[in-house]
């Protein structure tokens, strides 16, 4: 099992701020929890088609000290952005950036966890741990909640709309380390808020992260949240993350997936107000033998809500992609408009796609539409592009690059558009090394 | 220097279409190629491009004094065949702009990287010079064009791509009068000491604008007559039957559906 590191313990060098103790008895309840709760398993259906032998939680240590190679890549890295930022890596704070004298003034705060515990201690207090995304991974959850003190908080005031996107980053640097980034944001009425959060390595191999995000958005607030996810080849992850929209609250994400061996991704989108809105995007390359295992739920509950999921893979080689959805419509929840569609392109033999979409109305008033496809490159399209002089890897690069298009056009925000198209294409270009 | 085919064979699914095709193209020179639906053109120019559905089973075909069957077809085009189709299939989401680069991109000597102004300026000057909107440029290859759009499509590619040889495959078909001559002018500028053309067409009228040095019939798989350019108006006048009662006997013909080899 995991070994747990109080964060008492030194680490990474610098003596990290004791916690207060009504965080101490989470952490003692989730982790009795945690042991007490079974291992994912095959019968279990929120676990089906999942590789159960890529899982793999034993002989990791949270809090691995940043060897120093390590720290000068990631300085290097965090350099080259502007925006104010928080970056960890084995879950200690490495560096940060502050948000501008004009956000701080209208009281938007972007602080570290374990300081949000002292110096926005009630505010953290009534959010922190509250929501429970639980599509089947609820031991990992609860893992995470035994373990966590790396993360972020953001709270952005009503009606206050903060224009720099914040970036975050969490890093692993050690084959066996492990990483539980927490991310807390709190947008109040109408208040509005932009984030890229990267996870990665700085490691050839290996490692263990398993984060969760609660995203709170009061009525009016608007959320883009980017995720981009990168981890060394052979890590096994989990990202639980779940969105609570008020009254025509209105949340976009992205999350654009490759690396890593087992990475599962559970999203629960919770439209509790009317009005709310919520779309949930997702790219995904996946070669080798990696796994990219993820779960949805589109929670209808309340009258008038818009839900709008797509996810597509581009799978290579051996890998194995695995989508499970689910629209669930209260009956209350008329008007309703839920869209899921999860579509997979095959671009080897060998790689396996599977789909499993879902839906669950309990309302007459609604339109929802779900589906899935699984294709491979058209024989004649192919030989077109060959015909054209592009050799076969460059040819696959345009189809993927085709596929995940709409996606990618799916983003508001033309910055973001562009940024992510171009990190698309360059890891489509090198596709051996991230 | 030539691209010559020489008594070539194939079939596809166990039904022989090309049933010894022997031709030469020197650069310089313009060929029509003209014949009855079905009587093989474009399988001739499947297989010269390299389709894999089709199966070589005699004969041979040499580019510039390399043998081109043993090649594959991306390594065939950048040894300067060009194909423009009869029917140019859809890239979705993939851009004309984004598409030409990759085919530009993959000519060059490994670790030579693409100007990228460079590249514009003269996609945007062989648009300009198509009457193609610059525009066209991020829209997804042929995805939604209309026919005369994706033939003004292979043009442009032809152009950009500056093949030594190029087999244009009804590249007339469905262009109205005034395409027709644009697309013509294209092909025109291509034209050089430096570039062969095979058109297969079967209308007299984009010969007009483009005159052949040379055309040849083909009937159920064979090129059953070749002359000047005169050739092209007498079939004009008097259509394939003649040829077809000589040449397309039922028993091979691949119209009769009864074409095996032997
Ligand atoms: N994939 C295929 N499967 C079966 N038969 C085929 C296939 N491709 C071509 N053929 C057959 O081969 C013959 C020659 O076809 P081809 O397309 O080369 O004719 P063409 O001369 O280009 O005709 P057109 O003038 O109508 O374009 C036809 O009888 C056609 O049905
Ligand atoms: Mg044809």
């Amino acid at each position: 099992m995991i070994r747990r590191m109080l964060p008492e313990m030194y680490n990474g060098g610098t003596k990290q701020t004791p916690l207060p103790t009504w965080w101490k008895e989470i952490q003692e309840a989730a982790w009795v929890d945690y042991e007490r709760l079974p291992m994912p398993s095959r019968k279990d259906e929120r676990w089906r088609f999942t590789d159960l032998g890529k899982l793999a939680f034993t002989g990791y240590t949270a809090g691995f000290p940043v060897p120093e190679p390590s720290r000068t890549e990631l300085q290097a890295f965090f350099q080259r952005g502007q925006a104010p930022a928080l970056l960890f890596a084995n879950d200690s704070l490495l560096f940060s950036r502050s948000l501008s004298p004009e956000a701080k003034k209208k009281g938007v705060l972007l602080t570290p966890l374990l300081e949000a515990a002292n110096g926005a201690a009630d505010l953290l207090k009534s959010y922190l741990f509250r929501e429970r995304v639980a599509l089947g991974a609820e031991k990992l959850e609860t893992l995470h909640r035994a373990c966590a003190t790396a993360g972020a908080l953001l709270y952005v005031p009503a009606g206050v709309e903060l224009e720099q996107t914040v970036d975050l980053s969490f890093w692993l640097s050690e084959e066996n380390a492990a990483t539980f980034p927490h991310i807390l944001v709190v947008l109040q009425e109408n208040a509005r808020a932009r984030i890229h959060l990267r996870f990665g390595s700085t490691n050839p191999k290996g490692g263990f992260a398993c984060s969760v995000q609660e995203l709170f958005l009061g009525a009016g607030a608007q959320l883009e949240i980017f995720t981009g996810r990168n981890w060394a080849e052979g890590t096994c992850s989990f990202d639980l993350a779940s969105v609570r929209l008020d009254r025509d609250a209105n949340s976009t994400s992205f999350q654009l997936n490759r690396g890593g061996g087992y990475t599962r991704t559970e999203s629960r989108s919770r439209l509790l107000g009317p009005g709310s809105r919520s779309v949930m995007l997702s790219a995904t390359m996946a070669r080798d033998r990696q796994e990219f295992d993820q779960r949805s739920f589109q929670e209808h509950s309340a009258p008038n809500t818009r839900s709008d999921l797509l996810y597509k893979s581009a799978l290579y080689d051996s890998s194995r992609t695995i989508f499970a959805g689910m629209i669930d419509v209260d009956p209350g929840a008329q008007q309703t408009d839920a869209y899921q569609s999860n579509r997979n392109l095959l671009l080897s033999p060998d790689a396996e796609a599977n789909a499993l979409p879902g839906l669950e109305i309990l309302a007459n008033d609604v339109r929802c539409t779900h589906g899935a496809t699984i294709g491979q490159v058209d024989p004649e399209e192919l030989f077109y592009c060959l015909q054209r002089g592009i050799p076969l890897e460059a040819a696959q690069r345009l189809f993927v690059l085709g596929f995940l298009t709409d996606v990618i056009d799916r983003i508001p925000d033309a910055d973001a558009k562009r940024t992510l198209a171009e990190e698309i294409d360059s890891s489509l270009s090198q596709p051996r090394r991230p | 220097m030539s691209l010559q085919i020489c008594d070539l064979h194939a079939r596809i699914v166990e039904r022989a279409i090309l049933r010894g095709i022997s031709l030469e193209i020197r650069p310089g020179e313009t060929h029509a190629i003209m014949g009855p639906n079905g009587s093989g053109k474009s399988t001739l120019s499947k297989v010269l491009a390299g389709h894999p559905d089709y199966e070589v089973t005699q004969g041979s075909v040499v580019l510039d004094g390399v043998s081109l069957l043993e090649r594959e077809p991306d390594e065939r085009a950048r040894m300067g065949l060009f194909l423009a189709f009869q029917y140019p299939c859809e890239i979705p989401g993939v851009s004309i702009a984004n598409f030409l680069r990759a085919a530009t991109q993959a000519r060059l000597p490994e670790g030579e990287s693409l100007s990228v102004t460079d590249f514009y300026q003269k996609l945007y000057h062989e648009m300009d010079a198509l009457g193609m909107q610059r525009t066209f440029s991020s829209r997804p290859l042929n995805s939604g064009f209309s026919g005369g759009e994706k033939k003004r499509a292979e043009i442009l590619q032809m152009a950009m791509l500056q093949p030594r040889y190029a087999v244009l495959d009804e590249t007339d078909s469905g262009l109205d009068i005034d395409a027709l001559k644009v697309v013509a002018g294209g092909v025109n500028r291509l034209r050089g000491p430096e570039a062969g053309l095979l058109i297969i067409t079967h209308y007299q009228r984009l010969l007009d604008y483009i005159s052949p040095d040379f055309v040849h019939v083909m009937v159920a798989g064979r090129i059953v007559q070749s002359g000047g350019p005169e050739l092209a108006l007498e079939l004009e006048k008097r259509g394939y039957g003649f040829l077809e009662e000589r040449y397309g006997s039922s028993e091979v013909s691949p119209l009769a559906g009864a074409g095996t080899p032997g």
